[in-house]
């Protein structure tokens, strides 16, 4: 068994302080081996995208880790200095986010998107820097990689942005990239190619993934590895398809039983039973509900 | 739109300033004149026709590149006027740099430590700044840097005894061009008072606006980009949120301007300043019309190009908006 790349345990994070203060994650164990891809998987509002901030560090102001250890290449990240931290950013761990449409900056080209990180933060001269740039674009399969440089965001579709921020996100070659829901916003047709780019970039570069997102029909296609999560818990974690063939937890199985059914269409929709409403992340309501999925 | 514009303000200025009360030829005569008299000076000046038709007479001087003659002055109005107005223009445009400046840095300033001391101090300050009109400023200021601490002279453009010789009115922008730095220094030291006191309102209107702004853009998905791929918060703030910031401070500041040119006519008065404003103030006492609707299209004219300006340098900024 090879060793963890990331290894998250027992992490806790509170929003607010004091006797007002609600858990968003309560005791979350995760970890991520080199060049997998890890699927977190869950309702809105059940903190899958609060363990990928807090992985990364960027936490809303008003959240704060109030347990745990984020060991990411056996260093525990919550003991760094904000700086070293901030600097393992864009060169160590990247980010794709989940509206490629507001995810680019709107008054600056593409290409300056591109090398700014590329000159500020791997080195790169603006020469080269741009020629890394076009090889990027090409990576990601953009067509006229010399064109999409001199546009803005808001003259691409949101497929392309997307394509843009993903080659971003591998620019640095990072060990590991945490992708927010990077499909969720797009329609199907392009949700299928970006999938298919994530997985090849992913497997040519050997980067582990951290694949965030609501959608357990893209955890089946793209996922090696699956966690659960519902209101800041783990309920369930394992192999892909452990976790969709043989669903242990009952959250799963109605996860699972939500998913629209192109081969049962006379089954319906059906709705995951309880609500995630603010009273939940009251610990009593939390586990009486678990309870009742058990 | 600029010309329809500037037709609507000539039929405003014109009619307004004759239906107010005052005669400009009772000004002018001392005591002794006979009605007769009066009658031809009416008569010489137009001021005997009817208001419609006085304005046709104006129209057709205007068409032809003139503005009339001052009644008080006996001068022709253009001229009078583009002898004032690079002062006024000087003066109007550094008090806009100082609060560009100013309320940039007091926004950015508020928004990097934000929750600190120094956005409590700066929104202090902001408040402070915004609670006072341009004429207070000027006459605290006075009290404050030329009274009880000697700094700063408290009227005029130079110095009446500097010597330094001009080729145009704009002597702040021709010192600094031609690289007489004294001269600049002495100018500038002339023009620190009244343009401060004309841009601290400006400046905390830019900071307050600026600042909401930042608020927002911190908030974007493409700051939060931004700040993934391990960038330094400054960097951030300074490369990624504060372009996207100044869309709407741009918009807010140039109809601020707009205002601050109009407060000019009391600064200059305060601060015996040559410009066009206290030439308009003295056309009022005088009840000069034919200087008065002059001075007051100008500043039409001024606050157009404002506009206008104001909309090229949004495309500028604003790649949405560019025209291809």
């Amino acid at each position: 068994m090879s060793k963890a790349l990331l290894q998250v345990s027992d992490l806790g994070v509170e929003i607010g302080t004091g006797k007002h203060a609600t858990r968003i994650l309560r005791g979350v164990n995760l970890e991520i081996k080199p060049g997998e891809i890890r699927g977190l998987v869950g309702e809105s509002g059940g903190g899958k995208t609060m363990v990928g901030k807090a992985i990364t560090g960027l936490l809303p102001s008003s959240a704060v880790v109030s347990s745990g250890r984020i060991l990411f290449q056996e260093q525990n990240l919550l003991e760094l200095p904000a700086k070293n931290r901030r600097l393992l950013l864009g060169t160590k761990i990247a980010m794709i986010l989940q509206q490629p449409s507001t995810a680019l900056n709107p008054v600056l080209r593409i290409e300056n998107q591109i090398t700014d990180v590329l000159t500020r933060r791997l080195g790169y001269d603006r020469k080269s820097a741009r020629d890394y740039a076009l090889e990027l674009l090409s990576m990601v399969h953009i067509r006229a990689p010399e064109r999409v440089l001199r546009q803005y965001p808001h003259e691409l579709s949101g497929g392309m942005c997307q394509r843009v921020v993903i080659a971003i996100a591998f620019a640095g070659k990072p060990s590991l990239i945490v992708a927010d829901e990077p499909t969720t916003a797009l329609d199907v047709t392009v949700q299928f190619e970006i999938l298919k780019l994530i997985k090849e970039l992913q497997a040519k570069t050997g980067t582990a993934v951290l694949f965030v997102t609501h959608d357990l029909g893209v955890v089946a296609k793209i996922c090696d590895v699956v966690s659960v999560i519902f209101a800041g818990r783990i309920l369930e974690q394992g192999r892909t398809e452990d976790v969709i063939g043989r669903p242990a937890h009952p959250y799963t199985q109605a996860l699972i039983a939500a998913s629209p059914r192109l081969d049962r269409p006379d089954a319906g929709l059906q709705p995951v039973p309880g609500e995630l409403t603010a009273s939940l992340w009251n610990d009593a309501v939390a586990s009486d509900l678990e309870q009742s999925h058990a | 739109m600029a010309l329809p514009t500037l037709l609507g303000v000539m039929v405003v200025v014109f009619v307004l300033i004759r239906v107010v009360p005052g005669d400009p030829i009772s000004m002018m005569i001392s005591g002794e004149a006979s009605p007769d008299d009066i009658a031809k000076l009416r008569e010489a000046y137009g001021l005997d026709r009817s208001i419609p038709v006085q304005f046709l007479y104006f129209l057709k001087t205007v068409s032809t590149g003139h503005l009339g003659t001052s009644i008080s002055l006996h001068q022709d109005v253009l001229e009078l006027i583009m002898g004032r107005l690079p002062a006024t223009l000087e003066l109007a445009i550094l008090a806009l740099f100082f609060a560009t400046v100013l309320g940039v840095s007091f926004a950015l300033t508020s928004v990097y430590w934000r929750g600190r001391w120094p956005e409590v101090a700066v929104d202090a300050a902001n408040a402070l700044a915004l609670a006072l009109p341009e004429f207070l400023w000027a006459l605290l200021l006075i009290l404050l840097l030329s009274v009880s601490i000697p700094l700063f002279p408290i009227s005029g453009r130079t110095d009446p005894s500097n010597a330094a010789v001009f080729h145009t009115q704009f002597y702040l922008f021709e010192s600094l061009f031609t690289a007489r730095f004294s001269d600049f220094a002495e100018i500038l030291r002339h023009m620190f008072l009244p343009a401060i006191s004309l841009a601290l309102p400006l400046t905390a209107v830019i900071g307050r606006v600026l600042k909401s702004s930042l608020l927002d853009a911190i908030n974007q998905d493409y700051v939060l980009l931004a700040r993934a791929k391990g960038f330094s918060p400054l960097y951030v703030l300074l490369r990624h949120a504060l372009p996207n910031a100044l869309i709407p401070t741009i918009t807010i500041t140039g109809t601020q301007f707009t205002l601050l040119v109009g407060g000019t006519v009391l600064i200059e008065l305060i601060f015996a300043y040559p410009g066009i404003g206290n030439m308009l103030f003295g056309a009022a006492i005088n009840r000069d019309l034919p200087l008065m609707q002059g001075i007051t299209i100008v500043f039409a004219v001024v606050f157009i190009l404002i506009n206008i300006c104001i909309d090229m340098s949004y495309a500028l900024i604003n790649p949405r908006v560019r025209l291809d």
